[in-house]
C-alpha cells in the first residue's frame, strides 16, 4: 500500500468529480505527492545524520534533534496528503452504495441494463450532493489544520541554520546546526504554496456546487 | 507517484501531439528523466557526506554546504522536468473536455450518424484546430518559458555551469576562512553540461513546433480566404460534400454550416 495504490483508489473517484475536482486531483498528484516522493524525501533523508552539535556530550545531539523536530516535515506532509485525499472516499462509497441499490432493484425484477449501470456517470444531485459537499468541506478543514500545525510546531515556515539547545544532558547551551536549511525552507514554502492553491480550488468547487443547487432550486420554483 | 506515473500520464497526451511534439516527449523521457534517475542521482548521492572542510569546528561543514548549495542540482532538475511536463496536461484536459461533450451529444442522439458507438469517440484523434490549437500553442509557450527560467536559475545560483573543486568559506561558525572540497566536481560538471545541452535541444524542438503550428495556421487561413473564388460547379459534387462533412466533423460541435451545395 503506497502512493501508487492511493492513486489507483482516487482515480476511480475522479470519474464522478466536477472539472475543478479533477484539476484538484491532478495538482495533488503531480505537484504534491510526486514532489514529495522524488525530491523532498531526498532533501530530508539525512536530517538526523547531518544534524551536528558543537559538543562531545553523548546523547546531547539525539535529545536536541528530538526537541526541535518532534515530527519531521516529511511525515507531516505524508499525513496531510492522506487525510486530505480520504474524504473523496466518502463519495466513492456513496456512489458504490447507489449502484448496489440499483443492482438489487434490477435483480428484484425492475428493467435496468446492468452494463449501462456499471458505466453510468452519476450526477451530483440530491444526497450525493450533500456527500460531495461535505467531503470538500472536510478537505478544506484538514488542509487548514495541517498548515496551522506546521506553523505552530516550527514557529513559522523558515528552517533556521542554527538552533541553540539546552536540554539535558547538554552542558549549558549548545549550538546545533541543521542540515540543508535553505533547501528545506524552499521546499516548505513550495509545499505551502501548493497547499494554498489546493485550498482555493476546493473553495471554488464549493462555491460552484452551492451556486448550482441554488440555480436548480430557483429553476424548479419558476 | 513517481516518474513512471508521469510517463503514463504524458503517454496519453502523445496521441494528440504533432510529430515534433512526439520527438520532444521521447527526448524528455530518455535523455533527461532516465539520465536523471539512473545516473545523475548516483553522482549527487553523496554530495553532502563527501563535502569535506578543512576544519574541526562542528557545524562549519553544514553551514558552508548550505551556503554554496542552496538547492541541489538534482532537485532543480526534478522541479524543471515536472514544470516542463505539466503544460501538456492542459492539452489532455482540453481533449478530455471535448470528448466528454461529444459523448454527451451522442447519448442525446445528436451525433449518431457520425459515430458507431461511444468507443469510437474514445479512440478518436483530434486534429489541432480551432480552440485546441490555442491550448496546444499556449502549452508550448509555457514549456519554453519554464525551460528558460530554470536554465537561468541554474546559471544565477551556481555562477555558471561549472562545479569548482575548492570553495573558500567564511560563514559563522567557521573560523576565519576555511577550504571546503566538493565531491566529484568533474563528473558533476559533465552531467550539468549534458543536461543543459539536452535542455537546449528541447527548447529548439519547442521553437520548431511553435513555428510549424504558426505556419500551419497561416496556410490554412490563406487557403480559406482563397476558397470562395473557387466556383462550386467546377468541383466534383461528391468531393464538395465530403470536404464539407470533414469540416463539420473536425470543427467544434455546434453546426454553423447547414447547406450542401449539391
Amino acid at each position: 500500500m503506497d502512493w501508487g495504490t492511493l492513486q489507483a483508489v482516487l482515480g476511480g473517484v475522479n470519474k464522478h468529480s466536477t472539472s475543478i475536482g479533477k484539476i484538484w486531483l491532478t495538482v495533488l498528484f503531480i505537484f504534491r505527492i510526486m514532489i514529495l516522493v522524488v525530491a523532498a524525501e531526498r532533501v530530508w533523508g539525512d536530517e538526523q545524520q547531518d544534524f551536528v552539535c558543537n559538543t562531545l556530550q553523548p546523547g546531547c545531539r539525539n535529545v536536541c534533534y528530538d526537541h526541535f523536530f518532534p515530527i519531521s516535515h516529511i511525515r507531516l506532509w505524508a499525513l496531510q496528503l492522506i487525510f486530505v485525499s480520504t474524504p473523496a472516499l466518502l463519495v466513492a462509497m456513496h456512489v458504490a452504495y447507489t449502484r448496489h441499490e440499483k443492482k438489487r432493484r434490477f435483480r428484484n425484477g425492475e428493467k435496468i441494463d446492468i452494463e449501462e449501470l456499471k458505466n453510468e456517470k452519476i450526477h451530483i444531485r440530491g444526497p450525493l450532493w450533500w456527500t460531495y459537499t461535505s467531503s470538500i468541506f472536510f478537505r478544506i478543514v484538514f488542509e487548514a489544520v495541517f498548515m496551522y500545525v506546521f506553523y505552530y510546531m516550527y514557529d513559522g515556515y523558515q528552517m533556521p541554520r542554527l538552533v541553540k539547545c539546552n536540554a539535558w544532558p547538554c552542558p549549558n547551551t549548545v549550538d546545533c546546526f541543521v542540515s540543508r536549511p535553505t533547501e528545506k525552507t524552499t521546499f516548505t514554502i513550495f509545499m505551502l504554496a501548493v497547499s494554498g492553491i489546493c485550498m482555493m480550488l476546493n473553495m471554488a468547487e464549493l462555491c460552484y456546487l452551492v451556486i448550482k443547487i441554488c440555480m436548480n432550486a430557483s429553476r424548479k420554483t419558476t
